[in-house]
């Protein structure tokens, strides 16, 4: 099976996560019905890497740090469980994981960068670049720009 | 001088977005590393 076009994905409704978003991050219906569309972008993104790649896996995909209104909005989703495996198994064939950040990862890093600050930092940056490259090449340069700037001014930490 | 073309303008405009983020961004990979990330099993697969 292929991954459904963005157009099908993104027309999936479930008034249910949006509503319950809504009201666990005091945000508008008209704004949380906004962030699940982008949600959804990014799954779309996801599930389009990872069943382009050779080995059918591809590599893990950062969620972008400032992008981080659609982590909770991807976090709403999974608390429905149901409705999230039926939606992946349907417009993608498979299952898309959501992986936490785990304690082992942090302190690993915070090692990496008290070793070698430099090399950390270039690392990731060379990691961060090429997602933002695969957002504005697939997506478009305004998603990329909405996901990054305009949704942390609208919806700070 | 060549004059640049509407692709290579679209160009120059996604690398200095993408530049600007990568500079905003410094600060908090240091701090943080990385993030959630999406993933598929290997079951999954083929």
């Amino acid at each position: 099976m292929t991954v459904s076009p963005l157009d099908e994905v993104l027309r999936y409704r479930n008034d249910e996560v949006v509503h319950r978003f809504s009201a666990d991050h005091s945000i508008s219906k008209a704004d949380s019905e906004e962030i699940f569309l982008e949600t959804k972008r990014w799954l779309w993104l996801c599930a389009n890497e990872m069943a382009a790649a050779s080995d059918g896996i591809g590599e893990r995909i950062p969620l972008l740090s400032e992008a981080r209104v659609l982590d909770m909005m991807w976090h709403t989703f999974i608390i429905f469980t149901t409705e999230y495996a039926s939606f992946c198994q349907k417009y993608f064939g498979f299952f898309v994981h959501h992986h936490p950040r785990t304690r082992v990862e942090k302190e690993a890093w915070s090692k990496r960068i008290a070793e070698d600050e430099a090399g950390a930092v270039a690392e990731r940056r060379a990691m961060l670049r090429k997602a933002y490259v695969i957002v504005a090449d697939r997506l478009g340069p305004a998603t990329l720009k909405k996901w990054c700037e305009d949704f942390p001014a609208r919806f700070p930490a | 001088m060549q004059e640049p073309t509407a692709a290579t303008e679209a160009e120059e405009t996604k690398e200095q977005l993408i530049e600007r983020l990568l500079a905003k961004a410094e600060l908090d990979f240091k701090c943080c590393g990385s993030h959630c990330s999406a993933t598929r099993d290997e079951g999954d697969a083929g």
